[in-house]
């Protein structure tokens, strides 16, 4: 049986932040406008109206550009964290997105492929347990500890930290965290990767990219 | 005796039918009876040997309202002292300023009612309040009544006027003023004499009247009953036509006819000798500045034309917001204003106002020397629309002067006088479409 000896078997190489800026403009022609009049006065007075859109704007930030798994002995899962931050003005919400950036495995050593979990669609997650019978896997998850409160989805990530929820990186953008409301100040979601292999996984470092979409809902 | 009796009462009443106003005293005696009638406090009392009680019912003939102004009797003194017929009278009037509702706005005359106004400009927008009182009677005669605001030069005295005119009507040279401030047909209230109201002359207020008025002349007909006044608020003004010194009288008759009317007051308003108007004009009702990025400021401007006439002192030019929330709001949602405008004084001076060069990440204005053609005061706005120059100031919750033109084309002629508008906000200010008004004014100098 090959060892795995590489230090990193996942290398985020690049991020790519896309942020998504929306102009809504919103007529405000209500009652309060008055049309100016010149009217006949020692002392007239005029009503004006002021309009002003502010428009929507969004940052994302990640903790680490490379998010590197310790060592990996096959059948012994490793896991590693990482943290985005989202700070947006936009009042109906933001949502972040994940997909992986090779359509045939999140990581690969060159030919040799890194075996994925079920890709995420939104509502898929899975156990732990249900992950280690799957294969030994790359997956991933929202951690709810660290994350910023109000943001995490018990029903997509598991209850909480400690009965986690699972799943592969999807290879088209899905939805992993999201808000529908106005939230100020910036927000932190700590999400993790989880890898294990068979004893029969080529031992040699894998590496990979996946990109993390921060988008303001209009 | 008892023939004795009601002959005397039978005299008594028709000596009270004959005069205008109710006997409000009465005294006599006999070796078969006594009645007497207490002047100050209008309570009758009797005895004799033939009657106890001359009230209607046994009731003790005190009066029920007692005022300075006005007695109520009950009974069968009532009907003894009422007059019959209705006297509508004239009896208060109060000038007031056409600056807020009918609740709200203020006295023109020092919160003293029955006080001529004096300096009133032509074109110029005021009120008279007028209280009718009817201190006689409802039994002939007597019908609902359309009381109809009439004026007349003054020559010698306001009862000598022979020729009224109904005012709003033909060629009147005062017109009805349709103001924002009130609506035509609203009830006016009984308000204290201190913010423009007159003084209770009757028992009864009548609290549904119509009588604000401001797009006609008359109010809808009303009954007016014994013990009674009513409260009427007119918006007037005197047109072009008016002749500037002149002083011109008011009065209230039933749609012209002033039958059964008493005047123990008559409303006087004396015209400016200077015929002085002034109109503004915005460019625009509405201003649209152009969407804002967090963190880089956008602006706009707009334009107030002013044109004067007989404004000898010029004019000033003011503004506030019409929120005190803030200036732009969406819903609950505040766009942050900057520190409030704060003239220090209503003329042009070196170290006054509190305008800064860094409004920051707040809704802010400033006058614009370029484009203002009136006096432009760099103590105040700076010494010039460069950045690091210009001065700004939050939009004002109170009404606040941002220009003080004096200059020969403000007291006579056109000018114009441009404001800017400026904005910019935190990343955090919630991404919406905010608005907001502003209320600008002119004003001749006094």
């Amino acid at each position: 049986m090959k060892k795995l000896s590489a230090a990193s078997v996942l290398k985020v190489l690049s991020v790519f932040v896309s942020a998504l800026v929306i102009v809504g403009f919103i007529a405000n022609f209500g009652g309060r406008v008055s049309v100016p009049t010149a009217r006949a006065s020692t002392s007239t007075s005029t009503t004006q109206t002021i309009n002003v859109t502010v428009n929507q704007v969004i940052t994302l930030s990640l903790g680490t550009s490379t998010l590197s798994l310790p060592a990996l002995t096959p059948g012994a899962p490793v896991t590693a964290t990482t943290t985005a931050t989202v700070t947006t003005n936009a009042n109906a919400g933001w949502q972040l997105d994940f997909n992986r950036n090779s359509a045939t495995s999140t990581i690969a050593s060159g030919t040799i492929t890194f075996p994925d979990a079920t890709s995420f669609n939104g509502s898929n997650a899975t156990t732990t347990a249900n992950l280690a019978n799957s294969g030994q896997v790359l997956a991933f998850r929202a951690y709810q500890t660290g994350t910023s409160a109000g943001i995490y989805n018990t029903a997509t990530w598991g209850a909480s930290d400690a009965a986690p929820m699972w799943a592969g990186f999807p290879t088209s953008t899905q939805v992993a965290v999201s808000t529908s409301s106005y939230i100020g100040t910036p927000n932190t979601i700590v999400y993790g990767v989880y890898a294990n292999s068979p004893a029969t996984q080529v031992a040699t470092n894998y590496t990979g990219t996946i990109t993390v979409t921060a988008i303001a809902l209009p | 005796m008892a023939k004795k009796f009601a002959l005397l009462f039978s005299m008594v009443a028709l000596l009270a039918i004959m005069r205008s106003l109710p006997a409000l005293a009465f005294n006599i005696s006999s070796t078969d009876f006594f009645v007497r009638g207490d002047v100050g406090y209008n309570a009758g009392n009797s005895t004799s040997t033939d009657f106890g009680l001359f009230s209607n019912g046994q009731l003790d003939a005190q009066g029920i309202s007692l005022s300075g102004d006005f007695q109520i009797i009950p009974g069968i003194l009532r009907a003894i002292f009422q007059p019959v017929q209705p006297i509508y009278t004239q009896i208060h009037y109060h000038w007031r300023n056409d600056n807020g509702s009918e609740t709200s706005a203020t006295s023109a005359t020092g919160g003293i009612e029955d006080t001529a106004l004096t300096g009133l400009a032509q074109n110029s927008s005021t009120r008279v309040r007028m209280e009718i009182t009817n201190a006689g009677g409802t039994i002939f005669s007597y019908s609902p009544q359309s009381f109809q605001l009439q004026y007349g030069q003054l020559s010698t005295t306001c009862s000598a006027i022979s020729s009224w005119t109904a005012v709003g009507t033909g060629s009147a040279v005062w017109s009805m003023y349709n103001s924002g401030n009130l609506t035509d047909g609203q009830n006016t209230t009984n308000i204290a004499t201190s913010t423009g109201g007159v003084a209770d002359a009757n028992h009864t207020f009548i609290v549904s009247n119509a009588g604000v008025k401001t797009t006609s002349s008359t109010v809808s007909a009303i009954s007016v009953p014994s013990d009674s006044f009513i409260e009427m608020e007119f918006d007037v003004q005197a047109l072009t036509s008016s002749t500037p010194g002149a002083t011109y009288c008011f009065r209230l008759t039933n749609v012209g006819s002033a039958s059964r009317f008493i005047y123990s007051q008559y409303p006087q308003a004396t015209l400016s000798l200077i015929s002085q108007s002034i109109t503004l004009t915005l460019n625009a009702p509405t201003v649209n500045l152009p969407a804002l990025a967090p963190g880089v400021a956008v602006s706009a401007t707009t334009t107030a034309t002013v044109s004067v006439t007989g404004a000898t002192s010029g004019y000033t030019v003011s503004i506030q917001r019409n929120s005190a929330t803030s200036t732009l709001a969406s819903s609950s949602i505040t766009f942050p204003d900057a520190a409030v405008w704060n003239p220090s004084g209503s003329t042009c001076a070196s170290g006054q106002g509190n305008g800064t060069t860094t409004p920051g990440n707040t809704f802010s204005f400033r006058v614009a020397s370029s484009g203002t053609t009136a006096n432009y005061c760099s103590f105040w706005w700076g010494a010039s629309d460069s950045g690091g120059t210009a001065l700004y100031a939050g939009v004002p919750t109170t009404t606040q002067i941002i220009v003080n033109s004096t200059s020969s084309a403000s007291q006579n002629g056109t000018t114009v006088v441009t404001i800017l508008y400026s904005a910019n906000v935190p990343l955090s200010q919630e991404a919406t479409s905010y608005t907001g008004g502003v209320t600008i004014t002119a004003i001749a100098n006094p």
